[in-house]
């Protein structure tokens, strides 16, 4: 068997593609090992971060995503509602019926205008159902699950509340596939409350998703995505870890963050104790 | 690698890798049913697997460019490989469809396995990057 030029020429330039492509893959499998898992700046984590660490409310959000249409997620500030929220793309119901997503925060809109914000809102949910809607008459409805993911919810007005609240709970009543999620701090029916919405069918459709700080076992998987010497001495140091961090979300993610870049330089114990020691790595 | 890259790189193999080799096993089936006997010569002879090759890679690139642009070297390096692999199959297909007198079979069946067996290894890489890709929000 011997090579003419031609095959020659073609088996080297083969043998070359695939030692660069298998070089690429090792460099790009190296740097995704090295990549800093955490995200200390406070936005929701995205749907595919490695560091959300699921909590009891995973499990109640998706379970209460099969039967119940309106679901409020609620929780302190930072606690990780708008994480959670996003993390519906991912439940058993939104797969399973191929659900239409329509996500929109109201912190990103003009809650302070009523018919600019319904402009927004309509224009958001043409967007996401791929057909123009202008109107609650306009059909909204389609053969498919659609879910509304409404963050920031707390910031309704009076006015914006009574436009949105009875017309989306009317289309409810039409489609048993609707789900609308909200994100807001207080209990849901104490803040419709709070607007004209007191009509307690309003009231009492929602099942209200409490988010609460990391337990234990939160904490220690948070924990255990720092390269392992690090690890473990943030393992040894819990008690510190969770009376500084009180257990919350973006105060654990904030130290992972420092501790996987301190750990780059490859720091002492001390070194490290002194860094889960100091509250600024918190914030 | 990711859960993510093994489920992805497992379905990509059963879905993409065996079913493009299934032609060949039918082939094989067909010929034994006829009492002909097997031979590399006569499934690859022709340089057969060399356009499988070409589909797979063209797959792998189109999953590693889907939609969002490049974000590193190494899926450039990958993609450019991967791209560099159809381009030289194609052009010996193309060179062994016309024929002559230097052409020799066992050499084609040779160089139409290991074509085969780069472009596996380049797509698995391409695939094994696109599945880590970051997702947009």
């Amino acid at each position: 068997m011997s090579f003419n030029f031609l095959e020659l020429i073609v088996f080297i330039i083969a043998i070359i593609a695939t030692l660069s492509s298998l070089v690429a893959m090792l460099i790009h499998i190296a740097s995704q090992k090295k990549k800093n898992p955490f995200f200390p700046n406070g936005l929701p984590l995205p749907i595919d971060a490695p560091s959300y660490v699921e909590r009891e409310c995973d499990h109640q959000l998706a379970t209460a995503l099969e039967t119940e249409q309106f679901i409020a997620i609620t929780g302190e500030y930072r606690i990780g509602k708008s994480s959670l929220l996003m993390r519906v793309m991912q439940a058993p119901f939104f797969v399973r019926e191929r659900g239409k997503n329509c996500y929109m925060d109201f912190q990103s809109m003009r809650t302070d205008n009523t018919e600019l914000f319904l402009e927004e809102f309509f224009k958001s949910v043409s967007k996401s159902l791929g057909k123009e809607v202008i109107s609650w008459q306009d059909n909204i409805l389609t053969n498919q699950a659609i879910v509304f993911r409404l963050d920031e919810f707390g910031l309704l007005t009076d006015d914006i509340a009574t436009k949105l609240i009875p017309p989306l709970y009317s289309l409810s009543r039409e489609n048993n596939n609707l789900r609308v999620i909200v994100c807001l701090p207080e209990l849901v029916d104490n803040f419709l409350k709070k607007t004209s919405i007191n009509n307690p069918k309003y009231l009492t459709a929602w099942k209200n998703i409490s988010v609460k700080s990391f337990e234990e076992k939160e904490i220690l998987q948070l924990l255990s995505l720092l390269p392992k010497p690090v690890a473990q001495v943030a393992e040894a140091q819990y008690d510190t870890v969770l009376k500084l961090s009180s257990g919350k979300p973006l105060g654990l993610q904030c130290l992972c963050d420092k501790l996987f870049k301190t750990a780059r330089n490859n720091p002492k114990t001390e070194e490290l104790i002194a860094t889960i020691n100091d509250q600024d790595n918190y914030k | 690698m990711t859960q993510k890259s093994k489920y992805l790189l497992t379905r990509w193999i059963i879905f993409s890798v065996v079913f493009a080799l299934l032609p060949f096993l039918f082939k094989i089936l067909s010929e034994i049913s006829r009492g002909h006997e097997i031979s590399l010569e006569m499934l690859f002879g022709r340089g057969e697997l060399l356009l499988v090759s070409v589909t797979l890679c063209a797959v792998a690139v189109g999953e590693l460019f889907e939609i969002t642009p490049i974000q590193s070297i190494a899926t450039l390096i990958a993609g450019g490989s991967a791209i560099i692999i159809i381009a030289i199959t194609s052009f010996y297909y193309a060179n062994i469809s016309v024929g002559g007198e230097d052409l020799k079979i066992d050499m084609v069946i040779w160089m139409s396995i290991s074509l085969f067996l780069c472009s596996v290894v380049v797509s698995s890489a391409c695939i094994i990057i696109a599945s880590t890709r970051e997702i947009k929000k």
